[in-house]
């Protein structure tokens, strides 16, 4: 984790707001990623960002070790994802038409440039699984063990993993290599 | 797996990876909103409240031991004229009595008239 980060972890645990929304911009990029690739829905990513760091700012207390933020806001971002994830399948279980329209009709933010557009169609062909591996690894701030730790797998099968998603995105994108390339 | 990142699709699949989680990674414009503040405890208010009550409490008090409770007679104590009288014990010359009126009754106006106030404004 950077330093600075430390800092404002530090200060937002003594009830600093300014610092956590510091913390919040900082972690936006990441949260929303996961968030995004988990539900393929644009807003309801966004929704689920803000739910992620409102339960953070709440449960802060709880946190034991500065230098554990990163991995602690992953756990949360994760559960809240996966708690969405239950609760729009229930929905369509039970018929619900709006939940079966998002299901078939996946945004995508229209900020996003035509390689970050590529990518993540490419990465919603994974296994969820994959999907949340990838983000996850390459979140500069989570070392390997942190990964496996905010997963649940040994540290051990995180490389084999995360070389079988590469392998699978490549093999995705070789299709897209001139617009990637070019 | 050693072959990884050795080409040039490989390396910015990479790249994009890296830069699709990192700051500003999410879409322009979106922004979490930052989380209200907790209302504070309305402290002056519940001691407004407090001073009211003393005050009133304390005129109360006086106004009852002007009566003749013994009588047993209620209805005779509780007419227009002799509740009215329930301030009458304060003498304008005493600056005590004056102060406290004009505490209690405008800790009274303050503490309920802005939440009615407040009330009204949602409704219009």
């Amino acid at each position: 984790m950077r330093e600075e980060d430390g800092k404002l972890v530090e200060a937002a645990m003594k009830g600093n707001r300014d610092a956590y929304g510091l913390l919040v911009r900082n972690y936006t990029g990441f949260v929303y990623s996961m968030a995004y690739r988990m539900t393929g829905d644009h807003h309801h990513a966004e929704d689920i960002c803000q739910d992620v760091f409102l339960k953070g700012w709440l449960k802060l207390s709880n946190l034991k070790e500065l230098k554990a933020f990163p991995g602690w806001i992953s756990t949360i971002a994760r559960r809240t994802c996966l708690n969405a994830m239950e609760k729009k399948n229930r929905k369509m279980e039970l018929g619900e038409e709006e939940a079966v329209l998002v299901n078939l009709n996946p945004t995508m933010p229209s900020s996003w440039d035509q390689s970050r557009c590529i990518l993540e169609k490419a990465i919603a062909k994974l296994a969820p699984q994959e999907r949340e591996l990838i983000t996850l690894c390459y979140f500069q701030e989570l070392n390997s063990a942190e990964v496996a730790e905010v997963m649940g797998i040994p540290p051990g099968t995180i490389r084999v993993y995360l070389h079988r998603a590469r392998l699978k995105l490549k093999d995705l994108l070789e299709g897209s290599k001139d617009e990637l390339l070019g | 797996m050693n072959s990884w990142g050795n080409d040039k699709l490989e390396k910015r699949i990479d790249e994009l990876l890296s830069s699709s989680v990192c700051t500003g990674a999410e879409p322009s414009g979106f922004r979490v909103s930052l989380i209200p503040l907790r209302p504070a405890f309305p402290w002056y208010k519940v001691a407004y409240v407090l001073i009211a009550a003393v005050v009133l409490g304390f005129f109360m008090v006086q106004w009852f031991q002007m009566q003749k409770l013994e009588t047993g007679n209620y209805d005779s104590i509780f007419t227009a004229e002799s509740v009215s009288g329930l301030f009458s014990g304060i003498n304008s010359s005493e600056l005590v009595s004056i102060v406290a009126i004009v505490i209690g009754l405008g800790g009274t106006l303050v503490a309920f008239l802005s939440e009615r106030n407040r009330v009204l404004h949602r409704m219009l």
